[in-house]
C-alpha cells in the first residue's frame, strides 16, 4: 500500500508507505495533522495535492465507502437509535444489498436477499464472538459502558473485513485501567486478524506499546518513522526525543568545541562530536540514564531535590537544576535514593554512551563511540 | 426569626404565582363553566361552576315543530349537542387535523435537509444563508400576508387546502431549531455513516432524524398549536367555502349565525376544540420539556 500526498497548510508534504498487515501509529501532539492524515486516507477530506493509493490503486476520486477501509472513531459514533446488532449489520447491508433488497418488508421479495442476509448474519456473529459482545446484541448504545461501546465500534469496523482499519484515538474516552487493558486486546486483535491498522493517538505510550512502526508527527511533518524501539533509543530530532518517553527526556544546555569535546551545564560529557564544531548544543538524557550519586565523583551535575515521586518499583526524583527551566527527572530504584532527602542538594551523573546530543537546529548530532574518548574526555 | 422571614418570603412568592395562575386559568374556567350551564344561568351569572342542571326547553327545537317532550333536556346536553349540530364541528376539526398535520410533515421534509446542510456541510455562503434564516425569524407573518394572498389569488388557490398549507411549509423557526440541535450531534457519527456508504440524504433520514426526535417533538408542538389555533390566515384565504373552515373559523359561525347570546353551545364548541391540544400536551409534556432544554445525545 502506498500513499503520497502533501497539503498546503496542515500537512507540509507527507510521504508514507504502509505495509500490508502492519500496525502503524501516527503519534503527535494535538493539532499536528495526524487526524487530518487519517481522514485523507479515509476519504473524508480531500488532499490539496498528492495521491492516496490503496493496493496500488489511486483512490483520490473514490468515495469513502468504496475504499474498502473501516474507521473507528474516538466518540465511537454508533447509531444511537439502533441496537448493537443493527449497528453491526448496517454497514454490510449498505455495502452488499441493493436498493430493493434494503426496503423494509418488501425487500423480502427481492431476489437473492436470503443468501445475502445469512452471509451478513454469519459475519455479524463472527465479529460478535471475536469481541465477546454477543450478550449485548439486543441493547442500544446508550445502555452500554464505555468499554462495551468501544468493542461494538470495533465490531462495526471488523464485520466489513476491510483492507485496513483506521482508528482515530479510539481509547482516549476510556478510563485509565480500561485503556491499558484495551491496548493489549487491540494488539491481539491485530495479530488475529492480520489486517493493516493505522492508529492515530496523542498518547506516546499507546504508540510505543502497540505499534510495529510509529510515525511521530509535529506541525504537519513526519519527524521520524520507525519501530518504537528505534524511535525511543535513537530520536532524530529534539522534538521527537522530548515527545516520546514519560517522564520526558532531560535536555541540558551544552556546548561543543572545535576539538569535539562536549560539555553540559559546564560539566564534561564522555561522548565527543564525530564532526567537531564550535557552538551551542542540547544534551539529552532519559530519566533512567541519570544516576544519583552520594558524593561528587567528578563530572557530576548538582541540583536540589524538590520532590520524590514514589511509584513502588521506581522512584522519580525531581530536581531543580540551575541553568534549566524545567525540573530534571531521575528514575532510580527506591534503595538507590534512600539517602536523598527532599530539600537537599544532590549529585547526579549521566550514563556513558546514553547522551543524545542535538544541534542548534534541533537535529541529532553524530557522536563518536564513548570508549574511544574516555581517556581524553 | 429565620422561620418567620422564610414564611413571609414563601407567602409572597406563592401569592404572586397564584395571581399569575388565576389570570391564566380564569378564561378556561369560564369557558368550561359556560359550556355546562343553561342560557338563563349564564345571563344571571348564577349556578356556580356546573349550574343546577335543571331540565330546560330548547326553543329552536320547538320552533322546528318537534314535540315538546323531545325538546326538554339538561343544559350540558343541550350545549354540546348544539355545538355539534349547529355547525359542522366535526368537519372543521377534521379540516384542522388535515391542515396542521400536512403543514408539520412538509415542514419536517424541508427543515431537516436544510438544517443538516446548515450545520454539517461546508459550502460557500453557508453563514450568509444562515444569517438569512435568522433574519426571516424577525419578519411577522402579517407583514407579508397581503402579497402572499395576492400571489395565491393570481394562481387561483384561494379557498383551497393548498392556500391554508403552502405558505407555512417552509418554517424558518423549524430550520433554526433543528440546526441548533444538529450542531450538538458529533461529526464522527456522520463520518461513520459516510464510511458505511450512506448518501447524504440517507444520513438525514436514517441517522439525523432518529436522533432528533426530541427536538422534532418540541417543534411539532409549536407548529401544531400555532396552526390549529390560527384564526388570521384561514380568515384571509377562506372566504366563501365553509367546508374548508378550520376550528377557529368555525367558532365564528356561532357568533354570527345564532340569534341572541348562545354562549353555552359556543363555549362547548371551544372546549371541544381546545381539548385535543391539551391532551397532546399532557401526553408529550416530558418530551416537550426535553426538546426545549435540548439535552440531546450523550
Amino acid at each position: 500500500m502506498t500513499k503520497t500526498y502533501g497539503t498546503l497548510r496542515v500537512l507540509n508534504g507527507i510521504d508514507l508507505d504502509i505495509a500490508d498487515g502492519e500496525y502503524l501509529t501516527l503519534v503527535g501532539p494535538s493539532g499536528c495533522g495526524k487526524s487530518t492524515t487519517l481522514r485523507i486516507i479515509a476519504g473524508l477530506e480531500t488532499q490539496t495535492t498528492g495521491d492516496v493509493e490503496i493496493d496500488g490503486r489511486v483512490v483520490n476520486e473514490v468515495r469513502p465507502s468504496r475504499r474498502d477501509l473501516a474507521m473507528v472513531f474516538q466518540s465511537y459514533a454508533l447509531y444511537p437509535h439502533l441496537t448493537v446488532r443493527q449497528n453491526l449489520v448496517t454497514p454490510l447491508q449498505l455495502r452488499d444489498m441493493n436498493f430493493w433488497q434494503r426496503i423494509p418488508l418488501l425487500g423480502y421479495l427481492a431476489p437473492g436477499r436470503r443468501a445475502k442476509m445469512s452471509k451478513i448474519e454469519d459475519d455479524m456473529r463472527w465479529a460478535a464472538e471475536t469481541l465477546k459482545i454477543e450478550p449485548l446484541l439486543h441493547r442500544k448504545p446508550g445502555q452500554l459502558s464505555g468499554g462495551q461501546r468501544q468493542r461494538v465500534a470495533l465490531g462495526r469496523a471488523m464485520v466489513r473485513n476491510p483492507a485496513a482499519f483506521l482508528m482515530d484515538e479510539p481509547l482516549s474516552n476510556l478510563d485509565a485501567a480500561l485503556r491499558v487493558h484495551m491496548r493489549a486486546e487491540l494488539s491481539e486483535l491485530h495479530r488475529a486478524l492480520g489486517a493493516t491498522f493505522v492508529y492515530v493517538t496523542h498518547d506516546q505510550a499507546e504508540a510505543l506499546t502497540m505499534s510495529d512502526r510509529m510515525a511521530v508527527m509535529m506541525d504537519g511533518d513526519i519527524l521520524q518513522l520507525g519501530p518504537p524501539d528505534e524511535v525511543y533509543e535513537d530520536p532524530r530530532d529534539i522534538r521527537v526525543a522530548e515527545f516520546i518517553g514519560s517522564p520526558k527526556m532531560n535536555i541540558l544546555p551544552g556546548h561543543g568545541d572545535s576539538a569535539g569535546r562536549i560539555t553540559a551545564l559546564g560539566v564534561a560529557v564522555e561522548e565527543a562530536l564525530a564532526e567537531p564544531s564550535e557552538g551551542p548544543l542540547s544534551v539529552g538524557f532519559r530519566p533512567e540514564h541519570l544516576h544519583i550519586q552520594p558524593e561528587d565523583t567528578g563530572a557530576c551535575f548538582s541540583g536540589r531535590l524538590t520532590y520524590k515521586e514514589n511509584l513502588g518499583s521506581d522512584v522519580f526524583l525531581h530536581l531543580a537544576v540551575e541553568g534549566i527551566e524545567v525540573k530534571a527527572v531521575i528514575r532510580a530504584k527506591p534503595h538507590e535514593a534512600d539517602f536523598a532527602e527532599v530539600g537537599e542538594d544532590v549529585w547526579f551523573s549521566g550514563e556513558a554512551g546514553k547522551a543524545r546530543v542535538f544541534g542548534a537546529d534541533g537535529k541529532r548530532v553524530a557522536l563518536t563511540e564513548p570508549q574511544l574518548q574516555r581517556k581524553t574526555g | 426569626m429565620m422561620a418567620r422571614t422564610n414564611w413571609l418570603g414563601e407567602f409572597l412568592k406563592h401569592s404572586v404565582l397564584l395571581a399569575g395562575a388565576i389570570v391564566v386559568l380564569l378564561p378556561f374556567y369560564l369557558m368550561l363553566s359556560y359550556s355546562l350551564k343553561s342560557p338563563a344561568e349564564i345571563e344571571s351569572n348564577t349556578g356556580g361552576f356546573v349550574g343546577s342542571q335543571e331540565i330546560m326547553t330548547d326553543r329552536r327545537c320547538i320552533k322546528a315543530g318537534k314535540p315538546p317532550e323531545e325538546c326538554d333536556m339538561r343544559p350540558i346536553v343541550y350545549n354540546y349537542t348544539a355545538a355539534f349540530s349547529e355547525a359542522p364541528l366535526v368537519r372543521y376539526m377534521l379540516n384542522g387535523v388535515f391542515v396542521t398535520v400536512s403543514i408539520f410533515v412538509i415542514q419536517v421534509l424541508v427543515a431537516l435537509p436544510c438544517a443538516y446542510a446548515l450545520s454539517k456541510l461546508k459550502f460557500w455562503g453557508r453563514d450568509v444563508v444562515f444569517g438569512l434564516v435568522i433574519f426571516c425569524l424577525l419578519i411577522p407573518v402579517h407583514a407579508i400576508a397581503l402579497p402572499l394572498y395576492i400571489m395565491l389569488a393570481k394562481v387561483g388557490l384561494t379557498n383551497t387546502y393548498a392556500a391554508l398549507i403552502i405558505p407555512w411549509t417552509i418554517s424558518v423557526f423549524g430550520i433554526f431549531l433543528m440546526r441548533q440541535f444538529f450542531m450538538t450531534v458529533p461529526d464522527d457519527l456522520i463520518d461513520a455513516a459516510r464510511m458505511d456508504g450512506m448518501s447524504e440524504f440517507a444520513i438525514v433520514w436514517r441517522v439525523m432524524l432518529p436522533t432528533a426526535i426530541p427536538a422534532l417533538l418540541a417543534f411539532g408542538i409549536f407548529s401544531v398549536v400555532a396552526h390549529w389555533n390560527d384564526y388570521y390566515w384561514p380568515r384571509v384565504v377562506i372566504t366563501g367555502n365553509r367546508d374548508l373552515m378550520t376550528p377557529p373559523l368555525g367558532l365564528r359561525m356561532f357568533k354570527s349565525d345564532l340569534d341572541g347570546n348562545e354562549y353555552g353551545p359556543m363555549m362547548a364548541a371551544t372546549t371541544v376544540i381546545v381539548l385535543p391540544l391539551v391532551i397532546i400536551f399532557l401526553l408529550a409534556q416530558r418530551r416537550f420539556i426535553e426538546g426545549i432544554t435540548m439535552t440531546g445525545m450523550k
